[in-house]
């Protein structure tokens, strides 16, 4: 690029060291998702990284780097929105392509780009290559059709092109006409009319504006935020009408834009005066005065009009094109965007009866004060309580029954039906079928299933990888169905119900169901289970969700290392849910994820160590016993519970409250996927429904915490996260908590948030 | 008076760029390097334009756009959303949260000098 | 901010001048529609001094139109005076020049 000042040069010495600071980020990056870091955040990190370098890379003109960037960008965007698993092949290829990015900006920053090295640009084809293979033919053109979307013009109409043939009279104005009328709300979103009228002169000479001041109502009724005016202009150019229209590109969903070129019919020009709402005489009198049409033309025009019209109550359109005057597809243009302005609130006011649209942001706020107010609420009660006013706690304990209405009415409102997102699958199920050569029919039941708006948009990625996984590995190829003398096509289902203050979302197929023999073998040799033990079927199918593990014969693009069922894991445990699986060997496999109704809300149990209150989810727990001095095996940490082993973990050691313990202190059983745990606290204080609050800055990345919560006495409980706190507690490893430090601070921020 | 532009973007060398191009056609440019960032700076201070990346770590162009919205002194001010042509999503939910005008990255100076001088002029 | 000032009124007969400072834009619409239209009731006629406008928008010029719209429906009369730069121009620009029929300052040509 040409660096012919010394603030651009300087501008590019911060790119160096910009782009060199982001490649580092990658490498990092890509290293941690190699060694099984299944961060989703890495993989929005990897994406702004690249989309970084690109951006600014295309500023300076480095055309090698902003090309070969472009491909990674694709790939990392498809992988970061979950349109396609993240695959150890995939990380190596990501790798490679780091690395050319490196190579081609160290070309390009050090020498200017003076003399390209073939060999990088070969390089540079071949990954490309790989990329776009890797893309494959849907990720491509998906890119591109998305693409084109935004690049629609301005909502144009009547804009007739020169049809040699027709002889018809034509203005004499050698200048474009452009009308232009703006939606109300143009003004509210920044634009400004008079804005785009003054960069119309970087595309040719205004010639002349007519401000339309018509529709600007009396004062009593004049909305000073809403726009009125609307605009004819008389413009000298010799670009064409792309060039013209583009002008008016961020205000095409607010405005209008008729435009004639220079020399246009006379019919077009009477055409776009009864289109427009001021009226022909007004406007036939106006084009006059701006020299747009003669008066000769604007009388000929009108009584043309008039003697056809006089014939039949025929639409002005239709006399148009009879008349060859102008071509059928611009004017159903034209007559299409009536249609579509005269249907548009007949149909919306339909809807209004029955909806209200509210933004998704207002229901949040709603229900995080309703939060507020069930924790105020109990807070009363307390009080109430505490004074043996009987008459105050009638009062506190009706406010509290309505508060706990409220909250449900309110958290109903955010509830969606769940079909919108199963509907997304006929495409998935169809189009991998078509890949991978299998027939296959997608069934949907309990579509009207309804849950949290929060946890659908959650939902979306592992519902993903699971119906990816049952079409790939799941059913067999159409050959061997056949063989298995079941029906050639495939079935994927997908259910979903409520049940016990949940919803359950099933995803069943009726293929070959999974292997025993093979999934034990598999994880014997992986060294998941001991050479002797033989596990229950849940847990050892539970083990085809541990990262990495596939029992895969041939690994595909689709699925098949296990890397995606490991994140559909984490997914739903993040969602404090979990999955079951059911399965028939040569029958079929159901995937079950249990999942609770919202996010908001949890049912608690709730404990004290050293008086810090901590809140275990409830469905989790299964009993609790008291830990005597003697029955604790310290060094070793486990129990003997009815013969079992119980591994535990302290809570107090976890975070490192310090203190000494009481002489006795309980054992909270939680149960995990399986895993049973004991998670000893000093006293045990019962089961609370409480309202789940983000953790706050100095909380994230501590182990073992999945959020908090305010107590109605205003405290400041952590909500433990199990799966965690099982993991910690089977591995030995009690090292990565917080500090008492930390946990202190925290809850302060917390608390006055 | 020279008009302001707020530009928020996490790539130095990008604001280095734009601030380049809009200083020489005449208007005053304060930088920001995210969402977070971009609302301290507003700081009351009069705005004539925001130019601003979606993807950025802490607040995005999004969620930053949808409260600048909500900002009296603001909420009229017009906004640039800079962008790549994968991100159709991203486009709609910016244009629902306020932001009209778009510059697909990568893009020369030139061309975001005309993006600017459709909405306001110095 | 552009609130108008009260400028004195030299006799009963004069007009009521009141000056215009700033922006006059979206930001200001609001203000300015009431203000100006309760300054408009008080006088038969309505000066207003533009010499201190540093910018009229879509929404600035709205009002200003509607000013002298309601002046002439109600038998009053608006009057835009000592122009800066930036306001004569924007009014000759969107070719208002008539509809307001203010002497304007010689502008330069603004192609």
């Amino acid at each position: 690029m040409p660096h012919n000042s010394p603030e651009l040069a300087a501008a590019l010495r911060t790119f160096a060291e910009e782009s060199g600071e982001l490649l580092e980020a990658m490498a990092s990056h890509l290293r941690a998702l190699l060694e099984g870091d299944e961060d989703m955040e890495r993989l929005h990190a990897l994406f702004r990284a690249a989309h970084t370098i690109k951006g600014a890379g295309g500023m300076f003109g480095l055309e090698a780097v902003v090309g070969f960037t472009h491909l990674v960008e694709n790939l990392l965007s498809r992988l970061r929105d979950g349109h396609q698993p993240l695959t150890p092949a995939l990380l190596e290829l990501l790798m490679d392509c780091r690395d050319q990015m490196e190579d081609l900006l160290k070309e390009a920053l050090d020498d200017g780009g003076a003399a390209a090295d073939p060999a990088l640009a070969a390089r540079s084809d071949s990954l490309g290559a790989r990329l776009q293979a890797a893309l494959g033919s849907d990720g491509g053109t998906v890119a591109n059709a998305e693409a084109t979307t935004p690049a629609q013009p301005p909502t144009v109409v009547l804009a007739p092109v020169a049809d040699e043939d027709v002889e018809l009279e034509r203005v004499e104005a050698d200048t474009w006409h452009l009308s232009l009328r703006f939606s109300p709300g143009v003004l509210r979103e920044g634009m400004d009319p008079i804005s785009f009228l003054r960069y119309l002169e970087s595309v040719g000479r205004i010639v002349h504006i007519t401000t339309l001041v018509d529709n600007l109502p009396e004062a009593e009724v004049m909305d000073p935020l809403n726009c009125y005016f609307g605009f004819e202009i008389e413009l000298e150019s010799e670009r064409d009408k792309d060039a013209i229209e583009a002008v008016f590109d961020f205000v095409r969903d607010d405005c209008q834009l008729r435009l004639l070129p220079p020399h246009s019919r006379i019919a077009d020009y009477i055409a776009l005066i009864q289109d427009l709402p001021e009226g022909q005489d007004r406007l036939g009198e106006m084009l006059v005065a701006a020299n747009a049409l003669t008066r000769q033309e604007l009388e000929l025009g009108l009584t043309h009009q008039r003697q056809l019209a006089g014939q039949a109550q025929v639409p002005l359109g239709e006399i148009l094109i009879a008349e060859g005057m102008t071509h059928p597809p611009v004017v159903e243009a034209a007559l299409d965007r009536q249609a579509q302005a005269k249907g548009r609130p007949g149909k919306d006011k339909g809807n209004e009866s029955q909806f209200v649209r509210v933004h998704a942001e207002k229901l949040d706020e709603l229900i995080n004060l309703v939060g507020e107010l069930v924790i105020a609420g109990a807070a009363s009660h307390l009080l109430a309580r505490g004074r043996r006013d009987r008459r105050a706690q009638e009062a506190a304990l009706t406010v509290n029954r309505l508060v706990e209405q409220v909250r449900d009415v309110t958290l109903k409102l955010r509830m969606v039906e769940i079909g919108e997102t199963f509907n997304r699958f006929h495409r998935v199920v169809r189009e991998l079928g078509r890949d991978l050569g299998k027939d296959i029919a997608l069934d949907i039941t309990g579509a009207e299933t309804e849950l949290d708006k929060s946890m659908v948009e959650k939902l979306g990625d592992p519902l993903m990888h699971l119906v990816r996984n049952a079409i790939d590995h799941g059913l067999e190829p159409p050959e061997q169905r056949l063989a298995a003398g079941k029906p050639e096509r495939g079935r994927v289902r997908l259910n979903a119900y409520h049940d016990s203050g949940g919803i359950v979302i099933e995803i069943g197929d009726d293929g070959r169901g999974l292997d025993r023999e093979r999934i034990l073998a598999r994880a014997r040799e992986r060294g998941l289970i001991a050479e002797d033990e033989t596990p229950a079927d849940p847990e050892l199918y539970a083990l085809i969700f541990e990262p990495g593990f596939s029992t895969a014969q041939t690994v595909t693009s689709v699925s098949g290392r296990g890397v995606g069922m490991d994140v559909v894991k984490k997914t739903i445990a993040a969602l404090r849910g979990t999955v079951e699986i059911d399965t028939v060997l040569g029958a079929g496999t159901t995937i079950r994820l249990r999942l609770p109704l919202t996010l908001a809300i949890i049912e608690g149990f709730l404990v004290r160590v050293e008086n810090v209150p901590f809140v275990l989810p409830l469905e989790s727990v299964r009993e609790c016993i008291a830990l005597s001095a003697t029955s604790a095996t310290d060094r070793r940490q486990y129990v003997n519970l009815r013969g079992e082993v119980l591994p535990y973990l302290r809570l107090r050691d976890l975070f490192a409250l310090g203190g000494t313990p009481p002489r006795r202190e309980n054992i909270v059983v939680v149960r995990h996927q399986g895993n049973r745990v004991g998670v000893v606290v000093d006293q045990l204080q019962g089961e609370l429904q409480t309202v789940i609050k983000p953790l706050g800055r100095l909380f994230r990345g501590m182990r073992g915490l999945s959020g908090s919560s305010i107590l109605g006495s205003g405290e400041v409980a952590l909500i433990l996260d199990v799966a965690t706190l099982a993991e910690i507690a089977t591995s030995r490893d009690h090292n990565r908590g917080g500090t008492a430090a930390q946990l202190q601070q925290g809850a302060q921020a917390c608390s006055t948030q | 008076m020279a008009k302001t532009i707020l530009i928020v973007d996490d790539s130095a060398s990008i604001r280095q760029v734009v601030k380049i191009a809009l200083t020489g056609a005449g208007y005053e440019v304060v930088e920001a390097v995210d969402g977070m960032d971009a609302l301290k700076k507003l700081d009351g201070r009069k705005i004539n334009l925001v130019i601003s990346d979606v993807n950025m770590p802490n607040l995005d162009g999004i969620g930053f756009v949808k409260q600048l919205k909500q900002k009296s002194g603001y909420q009229f001010t017009p906004v640039i959303m800079l962008t790549t042509e994968s991100e159709a999503d991203k486009m709609r939910q910016g244009k629902e949260a306020g932001a009209k005008a778009w510059v697909v990255k990568p893009f020369q100076p030139a061309q975001m000098l005309a993006a600017v001088s459709k909405l306001i002029q110095p | 901010m552009n609130r108008p000032t009260d400028a004195d009124r030299p006799d009963a007969e004069g007009p009521l001048r009141v000056a215009l400072t700033g922006d006059v834009d979206i930001y200001a619409a609001e203000t300015l529609k009431a203000e100006l239209l309760r300054q408009l009731q008080r006088a038969q006629v309505l000066e207003l001094d533009l010499a201190e406008v540093s910018l009229i928008d879509t929404a600035g010029m709205q009002i200003l139109v509607l000013l002298k719209r309601t002046a002439e429906r109600e038998g009053r009369e608006l009057r835009l005076s000592q122009h800066s730069a930036t306001a004569a121009e924007a009014i000759q620009f969107l070719g208002l020049g008539p509809f307001f029929g203010d002497p304007l300052p010689i502008q330069p040509q603004w192609t």
